[in-house]
């Protein structure tokens, strides 16, 4: 069985293995040596290598560019991860030891790692993978991640910089890598999937609709854990006291930075932009600043090149709004703004194509959420943000960010702390 | 209307023009025919009008606005008076569910007929030939209802002295009448008159070759005879059988030099132009025609030997503005004038059809005439 399993294991080797289930046990006894670590020790070891992925001579900065990986290191930043992991379990410390209840003296609690995660990633975007299995490892458990068949060893990479990381009191990142296994296996192995699915305590699932469904279709544990991240789309809202301001530059700056990173793959990353206004001078005047600001990120954060397929796409809808609506749009395809007079969301195009619509009341976008949108960005004064906030989250919004943090990987996301659903809780009484 | 500058380019043998005098006529003819759509076409004035471009401007083919392929599924653009539109084509759905839609009048279906046949006689001789069809019969019979598969077929009979198809269809599912095919081929070699074996391309390779060659079977068909075929080369792709395979192993299964293997390459939005592979194995841009490759990121149209998006420009659409397309297809211009094979303008290759690119139905618009 699975002759031609294809396992990355620190990314420094590549071993062609006959059993997955003898790499399901060889994780778990790195998830085993992992639970040896308190959390702190862990954060230590992650805010080294968020240290050593921030040197640009690094060969993995040059063999993907463009892939998110100075974000990743700005993401393990112990500043960061303490406060990620105590928003999600009020404090880090109950994953090393029992703690007292502060609401009840009588009882203690402690976070136990569930066992084995098993992560399917996304194609469009591994790097939010990796950030799940950041979590997973916070929480101490072992992690096999299952990347996309023809999808790049972006992860297996990382993972072999974090393995040769070294903390200043001689901690080592190898510690942590051993407790994850990088596999990629063609698609049609459904017997491979049901192998990992059944193995694993926590199945997180990165993916769009009938990716999850297969997923989820798989023998499983009867307590598994799933925690599901599907395809998400997202907007951004612009009060009519932003349009008011003289220079827009500042707001339309960090818009174009939202939508060019990650090549507006992210469920975060915004397609439509809610103009409060019925003016249509408003919308021009928006779009030749936030056009300005586009060209700017068009070369500073470089886009991969679309395919004939997508470019297609984009020149249809260009011509489209050049014949009905309106449009900018950059020389090549970088970039393009549409604009129209419809009440809705997107459609997604991708490829840093953006609606630009206008709207008579922020609040009145709570009628287009669905539990699909995930973030939306806010320019919004603070004496009106709980009005557009509370009607938009009372629709299905699941976060608020400002303006240029959309894409900002965060706890909560989708509507849930993942750290919280990565640990199982045992309480025992308090003082013993 | 009257279009002097159109009716005297397709005056021009098929591929005789080449270098400046190409340039030089094709520039007047497409000025000639964009200038007539800016002023007859109202959605595609406004599109050139927001792209800053002026017909009277023009001074290099390249810079005509071109609208993407994909286009013509979303909005039915014409230049005429409606009612002198005397049919509709639509190109078979592809996975988007949409079909391409053309308009057509009578002076531009005539125009591409012509142009048609007198690419597919260039190529495979002006003598009529005996078809064997590769697909079932239906698609060479008379019916009211026709799918794109059988118009693509039909409209290539027009030099066929007779046709046979000789695959059998059960229930949707499709194989070959080996007594029918056998019997066809036998005779062709008995009577050592030329034959052209035609099909789409997955059904040729899939239903007829690869099942010929599984049984050891292998023909010498007479000399001048060809296989000619159309269509998508997704599924094969997905099969592993790359072009060169194709005409290996048609080589070898039908006693035929790889020169007499053609593949026609051609799209709904710019019917009535055919671009078969030339006896070296490249495309070759008619005397009525021009193709630019685009880089696929910045749009720039790119040297010989680099890889873009193919967009193709003919004047011999004047009832929509089809005249300059660009394509979801990949390829390279291999030479900008001139060919071993004694044909003159640009000649291309194709390196990447779009990832659903459908069987484009390029012998749409001859299915009236042939059904």
């Amino acid at each position: 069985m699975s002759a031609d399993l294809t396992v990355d294991f620190l990314s420094q080797t590549e071993t062609t293995s006959s059993d997955p289930t003898a790499l399901v046990e060889s994780v778990r006894r790195g998830g085993e040596t992992l639970r040896e670590l308190g959390v702190d020790q862990i954060i230590s070891i992650l805010d080294a290598f968020s240290a050593r992925l921030l040197d640009r001579d690094l060969d993995i900065h040059a063999k993907y560019p463009g892939s998110g990986i100075p974000y990743i290191a700005s993401w393990c930043r112990r500043a960061r991860l303490e406060p990620l992991i105590d928003d999600a379990l009020v404090s880090r410390a109950f994953l090393d030891r029992f703690i007292a209840s502060p609401n009840r003296p009588d009882r203690a609690y402690m976070a136990f790692p569930r066992g084995l995660a098993v992560h399917w990633m996304a194609g469009n975007v591994p790097t939010l993978g990796f950030l799940s299995l950041i979590q997973g490892l916070l929480t101490k458990n072992a992690n096999i991640i299952k990347i996309a068949s023809q999808s790049d060893r972006l992860l297996a990479d990382l993972l072999g910089v974090l393995a040769d990381v070294k903390t200043p009191d001689g901690l080592l990142g190898r510690t942590i890598a051993e407790a994850v296994s990088v596999v990629r296996y063609d698609h049609e192995r459904k017997d491979l999937g049901a192998v990992f699915s059944q193995a694993a305590e926590t199945r997180i699932m990165w993916g769009g609709d009938d990716s999850v469904a297969q997923i989820k279709a798989l023998p499983m544990q009867t307590d598994v854990q799933d925690i599901v991240y599907p395809a998400k789309t997202s907007l951004i809202v612009i009060s009519r006291e932003t349009l008011a301001l003289n220079d827009l530059e500042p707001v339309t700056r960090k818009i174009a930075q939202d939508i060019a990173v990650f090549d507006q793959k992210a469920c975060a990353s915004p397609h439509t932009i809610f103009l409060e206004t019925d003016d249509d001078a408003d919308i021009e005047r928006f779009a030749g600043a936030l056009r300005q600001s586009m060209e700017r990120a068009a070369k500073t954060l470089v886009s991969a090149v679309p395919s004939g397929q997508s470019v297609s796409a984009i020149m249809n809808l260009r011509a489209q709004y050049d014949i009905l609506h309106k449009a900018w749009y950059s020389e090549g395809v970088q970039y393009t703004i549409l604009s129209d007079d419809k009440m809705q969301l997107g459609p997604a195009i991708g490829n840093r194509t953006v609606y630009l619509r206008k709207v008579g009341a922020l609040e009145a976008i709570a009628a287009l959420i669905t539990p699909k949108v995930q973030s939306v960005g806010l320019s919004v004064p603070e004496p009106r943000m709980d009005s557009v906030t509370t009607a938009l989250g009372a629709a299905g919004v699941q976060r608020f960010t400002p303006l240029g943090a959309m894409t900002h990987f965060d706890s909560p996301w989708d509507g849930f702390f993942a750290a919280q659903l990565l640990v199982r809780w045992a309480s025992r009484p308090a003082g013993i | 209307m009257s279009f002097p500058h159109l009716d005297a380019l397709l005056e021009d043998p098929v591929y005789g023009l080449g270098g400046a005098a190409k340039k030089t006529k094709l520039l007047a003819a497409m000025q000639e025919v964009t200038g007539f759509h800016y002023d007859n076409c109202e959605p595609y004035r406004r599109l050139c009008d927001q792209r800053g471009f002026s017909p009277e401007a023009l001074t290099r083919l390249e810079d005509i606005p071109y609208l993407p392929a994909s286009l013509f599924k979303d909005l039915l653009l014409i230049s005429v008076p409606e009612e002198s539109i005397h049919r509709q084509i639509h190109s078979s759905a592809t996975s988007s569910g949409r079909p391409s839609k053309v308009g057509l009048d009578r002076e531009t279906s005539r125009r591409q007929s012509k142009c048609f046949n007198r690419v597919v006689m260039d190529r495979i001789g002006n003598e009529r030939r005996k078809f064997i069809v590769l697909d079932e019969p239906s698609t060479i019979g008379r019916s009211t209802m026709v799918s794109a598969r059988a118009s693509t077929i039909r409209s290539l009979l027009f030099c066929a002295s007779e046709a046979d198809a000789c695959l059998t269809e059960d229930g949707g599912n499709l194989s070959l009448d080996e007594e029918k095919f056998i019997g066809l081929m036998e005779a062709a070699q008995a009577a050592e008159e030329p034959v052209m074996l035609f099909g789409f391309t997955f059904i040729l390779y899939m239903f007829v070759v690869k099942k010929l060659m599984d049984q050891g079977m292998s023909f010498t068909l007479p000399p001048r005879s060809k296989v000619i075929h159309i269509g998508g080369w997704k599924k094969l792709e997905a099969a592993k059988v790359s072009p060169e395979k194709l005409i290996a192993d048609c080589s070898q299964v039908f006693g035929l030099q790889a020169e007499d293997i053609v593949d026609f390459y051609g799209f709904t939005e710019q019917s009535g132009m055919l671009y078969p592979t030339c006896e070296q194995g490249l495309r070759h841009v008619p005397s009525w025609a021009e193709i630019v490759v685009r880089d696929p990121f910045t749009l720039e149209p790119l040297g010989p030997n680099q890889e873009g998006l193919l967009q193709f420009l003919t004047p011999i659409q004047t009832s929509y503005p089809g005249h300059s397309v660009l394509t979801e297809d990949i390829g390279i211009i291999v030479r900008e004038e001139g060919c071993p094979c004694g044909r003159h303008g640009t000649a291309f290759k194709m390196t990447g059809r779009a990832a659903d690119a459908e069987i484009r139905g390029c012998g749409d618009i001859m299915a009236d005439q042939f059904a």
